[in-house]
């Protein structure tokens, strides 16, 4: 039920649409809680909705933080 | 993640050491219930280290209430949408399962859609959730308004989490320490919705390295005394949240009193649809008495479980009379329910108690 899943834009699709795909299964999406998106963008998937958008280099940034710290914890 | 799993286990160690008292955390997700249970993860935490699961599926905390209207409906005709997930949750007197005027949906606006295919057919989405179903439910909601449906409206439980958590920070049965906060939750209300909450809170994601991480840093935060809200999910979740989101569950509904189920009365922990969208309004619609408390089931230790006062596997019912295939409580219908979490990995170390 508060299962969402992070999926990648593959098209826009009118009145608000788009395709999304995630490990090749393809479906077909509400983009109207979001401002502004484009294709490529990875979206979290909830009920046919996307509800946010996935920020790249935040994930990047917290695998910084989370190597740092076992490097700390380890030494 | 072997040795992943040797590290953290140390790291938690570690940090108990520290502090040098039993330390009682709660996960309020459903989604971090079914990791625990899966991963093992409970296995790894030092002794004195209990991780309790909270009120955090959206279907378990639905009222008993809300399960009636519906039945209620479908008896008179109307077709009810509702997610699959609620189809065996206990009303009153049964569940919605038998009944013939259902549209099992994924999408709320499956309903919608349903309904402007079938303009001769009344139709109700029944709906619970917590923020992102929210935020759905809003978008159809402002869509039924937009298109003027005439055949359209909607029948919602849905539930504010922190409110809640305020109620359960204070509950002395169970000396709650911390809070490992829903990242899905917070992906649309932002970190915002969780500052100032009575209890330490760490925003974690869904990947058991991750789960283990939150937990580190609410030890950290217990050991220094800290009462802060960490976000340690930044991929999905933002100071502010999803703004678009947020304005538009502003625009179509207001926070109200109401009953979760097992918890009992959660001052501004439910969602009305305010009066601008009163026409959608199913309640209003069809005059459905949406108060007052239904019994539990007896023996049904559901809201313990929900609250934290007892595991799973302290109910008498657990895996005897009540397993996922005849359910006594709704904690053990969904597949996110605490206890039909910890059932189904019950052959997995740490997935319970």
């Amino acid at each position: 039920m508060c299962v969402a899943i992070p999926m990648k834009i593959v098209a826009l699709l009118p009145a608000c649409r788009g395709r999304v795909e995630c490990d090749g299964v393809e479906r077909e999406v509400n983009l109207r809680l979001l401002d502004h998106c484009e294709v490529g963008d990875y979206v979290l998937v909830h009920a046919g909705y996307a509800i946010e958008k996935v920020s790249r280099a935040s994930a990047d940034e917290n695998l910084r933080i989370l190597e740092e710290l076992k490097r700390s914890l380890e030494s | 993640m072997n040795s992943s799993a040797a590290f953290w286990r140390a790291a938690l160690q570690r940090a108990m050491d520290g502090i040098g008292r039993p330390v009682n955390l709660m996960e309020v997700c459903g989604s971090h219930s079914l990791a625990v249970a899966k991963y093992g993860l409970r296995a790894l935490l030092p002794d004195g280290l209990r991780l309790l699961s909270g009120p955090g599926c959206p279907v378990c905390v639905s009222g008993a209430r809300f399960i009636d209207n519906a039945i209620a409906l479908s008896r008179r005709g109307v077709k009810v949408a509702v997610f699959g997930d609620l189809l065996r949750i206990p009303g009153s007197e049964g569940t919605l399962q038998s009944e013939k005027e259902l549209l099992v949906i994924y999408s709320p606006e499956e309903a919608l859609l349903y309904a402007r295919n079938h303009p001769e057919t009344e139709v109700v989405l029944a709906a619970v959730g917590f923020a992102p179903t929210l935020s759905a439910g809003a978008a159809v909601l402002e869509e039924a308004a937009r298109s003027g449906v005439k055949n359209f409206s909607m029948l919602t439980d849905f539930k504010r989490i922190r409110p809640a958590l305020d109620m359960l920070a204070l509950d002395p049965a169970t000396e709650l320490a911390g809070f490992l906060l829903p990242g899905h939750v917070a992906a649309v209300t932002g970190e915002k919705e969780f500052v100032s909450l009575a209890l330490p809170g760490v925003i974690s994601g869904f990947a058991p390295e991750n789960i283990l991480h939150s937990l580190y840093l609410l030890l950290l935060q217990v050991a220094e005394g800290k009462n802060v809200v960490v976000n340690n999910y930044h991929m999905m979740v933002s100071p502010e949240g999803n703004t678009t989101a947020l304005a538009l569950i502003e625009r179509c509904f207001e926070a109200v009193s109401g009953e979760w189920r097992g918890i009992g009365m959660v001052p501004g922990g439910c969602w009305k649809i305010r009066k601008e969208f009163a026409v959608f309004d199913a309640a209003l619609k069809y005059q459905l008495d949406t108060a007052g408390t239904v019994r539990a089931p007896a023996l049904c230790r559901c809201g313990d479980v929900l609250r934290g006062h007892i595991a799973p596997c302290e109910c008498p019912l657990f895996g005897k009379a009540c397993t996922p295939e005849h359910p006594v409580g709704a904690c053990m219908v969904s597949t996110e329910g605490a206890c039909a979490a910890s059932y189904h990995y019950r052959g997995t170390e740490g997935a319970s108690c």
